[in-house]
């Protein structure tokens, strides 16, 4: 097998698993039953939150998947997997900022280190995914919108 | 003069992901045949079919995609 | 110097940008979309070029000039009756040949043509070349590379614009073959006898409609006397003949390209890995599903630092008005009436443009398209089509820019359909007095009540679509084709624009009707004089007396009667109208106390009260709209009815059943 494609199907591979991991467990944490130990991730108990992770996840299992029959297709799995958790992470970045502005204003404060979620910090390794693959990815093919 | 020409009516919705294909003919309203030849769905236009999903289809047309409801994808004759 | 008054229209297919060149040009907000056919309504602006005044005049987005859609009607009818000095024709370089097929269009009807050649920075991204002199000479018109967005190009296209009525240049003229063109020619000369309706158009473009069996042209020749004559031109020809222009129409288009565009051999690009996942069976509803998550936690988690400060601002306000002010009338009615009303209404702002704002950038960025893709499997369903998806969603903001989304919607059906059912998906306006009666009665739960009520909204509308399309609208939907456009990172001031020219329709309401809505029931709450603020001996307490009996099955009271009749006006008053029936004023806080110990007040009524809000009567401006949209005082009225009845029913069922079972 080629090597690229290993790579990515490793990468994908990790990072699929990481993701569903965790979407799973915040998902069962939702539910009710809970272990305090993982706390330490900061993995909350929103439904949704382990709802977007997981699904995440589902997308690089995918990018795994096809990433043996044709690795274009399994390319582009990967990089929407990579577009997404981005998007979401970028997304609960703004709002951890909304909710430190409304502490901020009401007077109270807010635990900073304990408020990033995982959907934030995970995003990191979508970043070392974009880094590495880049120009396979042509980003500056994306116009602007309006033009 | 003519060739003979095999009968092709094979509509759209019934194409797989992935195909490219030809366009024969379009069986539709005055209104709706106009509408998709002007978009460019016309007798011989290649167009590749993107996603598929049930008859409801995403293809590929002169560099433009189209999002076609079921019913007019199999309105659209390939060859 | 001259003063004379130049008039210029774009024109060009939809999504193209054309709509962003207007706004550049005339600094005026208008609403771009990605979803096919923007408004009828023709939009003015007036533009400022070297010195000099221009009007400029925003045509609807169309594909072509058939006589098929009321867009391309109006478009053909005001170039040629219009006259504008010029047209310029916006094109989407990345697109060219379905653009030009427009523009040979364009230049049968003998009137001014500048191209600009749009979104051209794509084209250089691609690898594509563009001779773009050749195709100025092949064509016989001026072409300007513009990238709208940024405004490169502008000055010169503008430039182009203004010279063309003084250069006499040779246009291209599409030739549409041997047969076709000899057939022309003959029904030209028949043309030729009439001289009430030909003198006034083209006449060769005229003969090519009469060809082509154009409705419009063929109803205004009706009756003249060359009409038999013509009749023997077109019998027996019909839909062919006119297929086959399209057909020949895009040979010129060809022609023409061959020798001046070049175009590479595209590879997958990102946005089509990105639809790889996003449509694909499996994983396309949940990602629409996580999208809308994202986009609602957006609205409401960073709305809320701004929400606070204005709230804080209004507390700020009314206490400087009770300490300023002397005259106590004065003071409630600036305070207890226009503050808190308007504020009430004002302190949503954040939420509902925020909401604008993220739609908008998912419209841009052409994500929209797809969701109505993936959607419209289900949405079909339930008998609704894909673009209705959209109107519904800026319902959850407020009704009243959502309807007027609903003009996209090409089907009358279809389009009907939504806008009746719209309504019942709730806005902003209903979401404080989910808070008060949740927050009062239901304080643990709250949240979940809350998603409830939305949960219930969207039930609602379905159950609308379905009995609708079932008992009054029977048939199927209609077809559905839609442009997809590529992947665009959407430019913040575009998506802002939009954001405006929505929100804009909020703020107005609240500028207006709630204005005078809040003074209106200061009134009714203050007098007679003497009279305690909002108590029943007030004006406002005895038409509460007098609507008592209609809502007593439901378990309302004669303060709930007013609220909700007040709601009507705008469903922003309730919550307001409510503090001044309770005497509570601004302090919600203290409301909540108030209905708690208010002994007809039960979870169950409150729960009651919710329901009813959120199924009855749309409120004044959304009538209005309706009105306007659906251009009839019938379905105006049943949606009155409609919602008025559904509400009263299921509220009483509610209440009954919940009696029942013991709450």
């Amino acid at each position: 097998m080629n090597t690229e494609i290993r790579r990515k199907s490793i990468y994908s591979a990790g990072v699929g698993g990481v993701y569903l991991s965790f979407g799973l467990v915040q998902f069962v944490f939702s539910l009710g039953v809970g272990t305090s130990s993982l706390r330490y991730l900061n993995i909350d108990d929103n439904i949704f939150g382990g709802f977007i992770m997981a699904l995440i996840g589902v997308v690089f299992i995918f990018a795994l998947e096809r990433m043996r029959r044709d690795d274009v297709e399994g390319t582009a799995f990967q990089f929407s997997g990579i577009f997404l958790s981005l998007l979401f992470a970028g997304i609960n970045l703004l709002i951890l900022g909304a909710d430190l502005l409304s502490a901020a204003l009401e007077g109270g404060s807010l635990e900073l280190l304990g408020s990033i979620s995982p959907i934030i910090y995970l995003g990191v390794l979508s970043l070392a995914g974009l880094m590495l693959w880049k120009d396979e990815f042509s980003l500056n093919r994306l116009s602007r919108a309006g033009a | 003069m003519r060739c003979t020409k095999m009968i092709h009516d094979i509509p759209l919705s019934n194409i797989p992901e992935g195909e490219i294909c030809e366009v024969d003919h379009i069986s539709a309203g005055r209104g709706l045949a106009r509408r998709l030849a002007e978009l460019g769905f016309l007798a011989g236009t290649r167009l590749t079919v993107n996603r598929s999903e049930g008859g409801s289809m995403i293809v590929c047309v002169n560099g433009q995609r189209f999002a076609l409801s079921r019913g007019i994808a199999s309105k659209i004759s390939i060859k | 110097m001259e003063n004379d008054n130049i008039t210029i229209a774009l024109a060009g297919n939809p999504n193209v940008g054309k709509t962003t060149l207007f706004n550049s040009l005339t600094g005026t907000r208008q609403h771009v979309g990605n979803w096919p056919g923007v408004t009828v309504e023709k939009k003015v602006g007036t533009a400022r070029h070297k010195g000099r005044d221009i009007t400029i005049v925003d045509l609807p987005g169309t594909y072509s000039l058939s006589a098929y859609s009321l867009d391309e009607l109006v478009t053909r009818d005001y170039i040629i009756k219009g006259r504008p000095d010029a047209v310029i024709h916006i094109l989407d370089a990345s697109n060219l040949e379905r653009n030009l097929y427009l523009t040979i269009q364009l230049l049968e009807l003998d009137v001014n043509v500048v191209l600009a050649l749009n979104m051209y920075d794509i084209v250089k991204n691609r690898g594509d070349t563009i001779d773009v002199e050749m195709l100025s000479k092949n064509l016989g018109v001026p072409v300007v590379e513009t990238v709208a967005s940024t405004g490169e190009g502008i000055e010169e296209l503008i430039d182009a614009a203004l010279r063309l009525p003084k250069e006499g240049i040779e246009r291209y003229r599409p030739f549409y073959g041997e047969d076709l063109e000899e057939r022309i020619s003959k029904v030209m000369d028949v043309l030729g006898g009439d001289d009430k309706v030909t003198p006034r158009f083209p006449r060769r473009w005229l003969a090519i409609k009469v060809l082509e069996e154009d409705k419009e042209v063929l109803k205004l020749l009706e009756g003249s006397e060359v009409e038999p004559k013509l009749k023997r031109y077109m019998d027996g020809v019909g839909q062919n003949t006119e297929l086959e222009l399209v057909n020949r129409r895009y040979e010129n288009v060809r022609c023409v390209m061959s020798g001046s565009c070049k175009l590479s051999d595209g590879g997958m690009d990102p946005s089509d890995m990105l639809d790889k996942v996003v449509t694909n069976k499996y994983l396309g509803i949940p990602i629409f599903l996580a999208m809308m998550w994202a986009a609602f936690e957006m609205t409401f988690k960073v709305a809320e630092p701004f929400t606070i400060m204005i709230d804080k601002f209004f507390s700020w306000l009314m206490v400087l008005i009770t300490e300023n002010v002397g005259n106590g009338t004065i003071a409630s009615l600036l305070g207890d009436g226009i503050i808190g009303g308007v504020g009430s209404v004002l302190v949503f702002v954040p939420n509902i443009f925020l909401l604008f704002l993220i739609i908008s950038l998912l419209e841009d960025s052409g994500y929209l398209a797809r969701a109505a893709f993936v959607m419209d499997k289900v949405m079909s369903r339930i008998g609704l089509h894909g673009k209705s998806f959209i109107p519904l969603l800026i319902g959850f903001g407020c009704s009243v820019p959502a309807i007027m989304a609903c003009r996209s919607i090409e089907d009358n059906k279809d389009r009907i359909i939504t806008i009746l059912s719209t309504p019942f998906i709730t806005c902003g306006a209903r979401f404080p007095v989910y808070v008060l009666f949740a927050g009062a009665f239901f304080a643990d739960s709250e949240g979940t009540v809350v998603f409830s009520m939305y949960l219930l909204s969207i039930l609602m509308a379905i159950v609308s679509v379905i009995l609708l399309r079932r008992f009054i609208f029977k048939g199927e939907k209609s077809p559905f084709i839609l442009e997809i456009p590529p992947y665009r990172m959407p430019t913040m001031r575009s998506a802002l624009l939009h954001m405006w020219d929505r929100g804009k329709m909020y703020l107005k309401k609240a500028g207006t009707i709630i204005f005078l809505g809040a003074i209106i029931i200061w009134v009714l709450a203050s007098f007679p004089p003497g009279v305690e603020y909002g108590s029943g001996d007030s004006f406002v307490g005895m038409i509460g007396k007098v609507l008592e009996p209609l809502i007593s099955p439901l378990g309302f009271d004669w303060k709930i009667a007013v609220a909700l009749t007040l709601g009507f006006v705008a469903k922003e008053i309730v919550v307001g109208s409510l503090g001044t029936l309770y005497g509570t004023g601004e302090n919600d806080d203290l409301l909540r106390d108030q209905l708690r110990n208010d002994p007809s007040m039960t979870p169950l009524t409150s729960l009651g009260v919710m329901i009813f809000t959120l199924i009855y009567v749309p409120c004044l401006a959304t009538v209005a709209i309706i009105r306007k949209e659906t251009n009839s005082w019938k379905w105006t009225l049943f949606s009155i009815l409609y919602s008025m009845s559904l509400a009263w029913v299921i509220t009483f069922v509610v209440y009954r059943v919940g009696l029942l079972l013991g709450y």
